[in-house]
């Protein structure tokens, strides 16, 4: 496919220039695209300058090849399933090196604060990319995963609107999750 | 911070249950939000029982359920503790599951066996009356039960059957003994005042023992020599002419349910293994018929030599399969050694390989039952969540009686004493915090407490230590100098 130039508008009226090979992997803009109306500039109301080359960084890495980036989800289970006819061992190998390859790209990509994984995430809902709303939506769960009710607040930014009745009431049922209760 | 809706869906449908419940106790939106979205959370879940030996405890107390969470090729296991306490000692069946609520039922040879209803994940419990149609408690020697759990859409309602076989013997003809079979069958409807009903079903019907029925659509069956269907509603019953077997052994036939339609699956454990599944088709009124798939599973137990075999859990999109596996050699994905292992793999029967192992035991009795998670209350929806007269006087009495217990002892001799004495309706099932709530916030200082407590103190001749504490730490308050007079 030729490298036709898509620029994007943010919502404080930056544009960015984003190939559309790259562009195809946000289901929002291959709609765009396919749908023909493509006007020079898709204006993005809902994303800001300071997420959207982040976005576009994600976009660039993972354009038109969304197989590998599923495989990377699937943690390498695909392997075994993978008994082809034609089982080329040098593609494997070059495969695996990729897929390791991207995944320390990941790691590192997904290095930021808390503010802007909320923004990330709000993007890649909005402009349906799958595998970035993955990788973020992920990294949310495993700020939740083991915590406490006030850690989860704090992770969260959230202010707990129970009255102190109510809180304690809530304490109360998580107890029962658990132990036994000492009689006092 | 505002994430929408979705956004906090899509990473709750990420957590495991205990995570996601306690991100109930955050905020208000996302404590309403969490009653909404449990049912939209696709947890399909497999609750398994495991036997005695599960490693993480050693004495022979049931004292957590294993869910088994399947996504894709990959399964997840966790414990969740059980909130409640049966009888101790004593292991139950899951006889049933149905809109997120488990059946448990003691799996005893007694008529009058307590059958609870419960749901893992909000720990709530209901407990079933003793029924007046069975003799109590006593035991027959032989005697098999068989337990259904459904629900009937119609009428929005709960119910359960109990299947009794009693056996005995009659002089034929010639004067030989032959063991012959009575059928007692009673259903009761679920709600705060329900009683065990009579119900029409055929007698002698030798279904296996242990084998209780699977529910669907509206329909509990039994498999026996053929297959027993009972309408939940209308209480009615069929029969279903099985297809032609290879095995007429229960233990080489298992009835399941397979993409929503009934299945028989037939298994052949000689080698080369494979299973035959019959899938159900039809209706009552048009006629029933099946059309059979075999699967090749000769690679099963591939590539140990050992012997074993397996019974199929549930299957899978894609020739997928979830097998309970006995082999007498340790299966080759797993890394932990161990020997005699029963085992939950994911299996394709395409290309013949694991997908993944789940835990291995070294002994083990799985029950299987697929639920979906809820935190819907039954206890609520069939109003029994206030207390009784009777519950709170008998609380009063546990709580003078074993005073230097835990409150879950307490609760755990809530429900015995619930059902020796007022089974006739049907109970919510105490828990220790429910009971400490109880006391502290409504009994502790009420009349009804204070007169029963003093009550029960001067029946006896000698109080011991404990209890002159109790009276004097609790009730000092309010009768003050009076008590110490006494």
């Amino acid at each position: 496919m030729s490298s036709t130039k898509i620029f994007l508008k943010s919502s404080d009226d930056k544009t960015f220039e984003i190939d559309e090979t790259a562009a195809r992997a946000s289901e929002t803009l291959k709609n765009i695209i396919d749908g023909g109306c493509l006007d020079g500039v898709i204006p993005l109301p809902n994303v800001s300058s300071n997420i959207l080359p982040k976005v576009i960084e994600y976009c660039k890495k993972h354009g038109g090849d969304n197989g590998s980036s599923k495989k990377i989800a699937n943690g390498g289970v695909d392997k075994d399933k993978e008994i082809l006819p034609d089982y080329d061992e040098e593609e494997d190998k070059r495969e695996k090196v990729r897929v390791d390859e991207l995944k320390k790209w990941e790691e590192e990509y997904m290095d930021f604060d808390q503010q802007v994984l909320y923004d990330l995430m709000l993007a890649a809902n909005y402009l349906h990319i799958k595998g970035l709303l993955d990788l973020t939506v992920e990294k949310a769960a495993s700020m939740i995963r083991g915590r406490t009710p006030d850690q989860i607040r704090e992770n969260f930014n959230i202010n707990s609107d129970f009255t102190p009745e109510e809180e304690e009431e809530m304490i109360l049922i998580e107890d029962e999750w658990d132990d036994e209760w000492a009689f006092d | 911070m505002n994430l929408p809706k979705d956004i906090i869906f899509e990473i709750w449908s990420r957590l495991p249950i205990e995570s996601f419940l306690r991100c109930r106790s955050v905020c208000k939106l996302w404590y309403n939000w969490g009653y909404e979205t449990i049912h939209q959370l696709p947890h399909l879940v497999l609750a398994v029982q495991p036997e005695a030996s599960l490693p993480l405890h050693d004495d022979n107390k049931i004292s957590s359920l294993l869910m088994m969470n399947v996504e894709g090729d990959h399964c997840k296991t966790r414990q969740i503790p059980l909130g409640f306490q049966l009888f101790e000692r004593l292991l139950f069946d899951i006889v049933g599951s149905c809109n997120g609520f488990l059946c448990l039922c003691l799996p005893l040879p007694v008529y009058n066996c307590p059958i609870y209803l419960y749901n893992p994940i909000t720990k709530e419990a209901t407990l079933l009356p003793r029924s007046h149609l069975t003799p109590s408690l006593s035991r027959t020697v032989g005697l098999s039960t068989t337990v259904g759990f459904g629900f009937d859409r119609l009428d929005n309602k709960y119910k359960v059957v109990r299947v009794h076989e009693i056996p005995y013997i009659e002089s034929d003809d010639e004067g030989e003994d032959c063991k012959k079979f009575n059928t007692l069958s009673e259903i009761i409807t679920v709600n705060a005042n329900a009683f065990w009903r009579k119900l029409d079903f055929p007698r002698a019907v030798r279904t296996y023992k242990g084998v209780h029925p699977v529910f669907l659509d509206g329909i509990l069956y039994w498999l026996c020599d053929n297959i027993l269907a009972l309408d939940i509603h209308s209480e009615k019953h069929w029969t279903i002419e099985c297809p032609p077997l290879k095995h007429s052994s229960r233990k080489r036939k298992s009835l399941i349910h397979i993409d929503g339609s009934l299945a028989i699956i037939d298994y052949n454990y000689h080698s080369p293994m494979s299973i035959d599944i019959w899938l159900l088709k039809g209706s009552k009124t048009m006629g029933f018929s099946f059309s059979l798939t075999t699967y090749d599973m000769s690679r099963v137990l591939y590539p140990q030599a050992g012997s074993g075999d397996f019974l199929v859990i549930a299957k899978l999109s894609h020739d997928t399969f979830l097998l309970e596996l006995r082999s007498d050699q340790p299966i080759l994905m797993n890394r932990s050694n161990q020997v005699h292992d029963y085992s939950i793999v994911l299996y394709s029967s395409i290309t013949q390989q694991y997908l993944s192992v789940q835990g291995t035991w070294k002994k083990s009795m799985f029950q299987r039952h697929w639920m979906v998670p809820t935190l819907k209350s039954l206890n609520a929806e069939i109003d029994i969540n206030s207390w009784t007269d009777e519950e709170d006087r008998l609380l009063v009495r546990l709580v003078t009686q074993y005073s230097a217990r835990t409150w879950a002892q307490i609760a755990h001799r809530l429900v015995i004493e619930n059902w020796i004495r007022f089974a006739k309706y049907v109970r919510a099932v105490r828990t220790g915090g429910q009971c400490r709530e109880r006391w502290h916030n409504h009994l502790c200082f009420s009349f009804l407490s204070f007169s029963l407590v003093l009550g029960e103190l001067l029946q006896r001749s000698s109080w011991n230590e404990e209890e002159d504490e109790i009276l004097l730490t609790e009730y000092h308050g309010v009768l003050g100098e009076q008590i110490i007079r006494d």
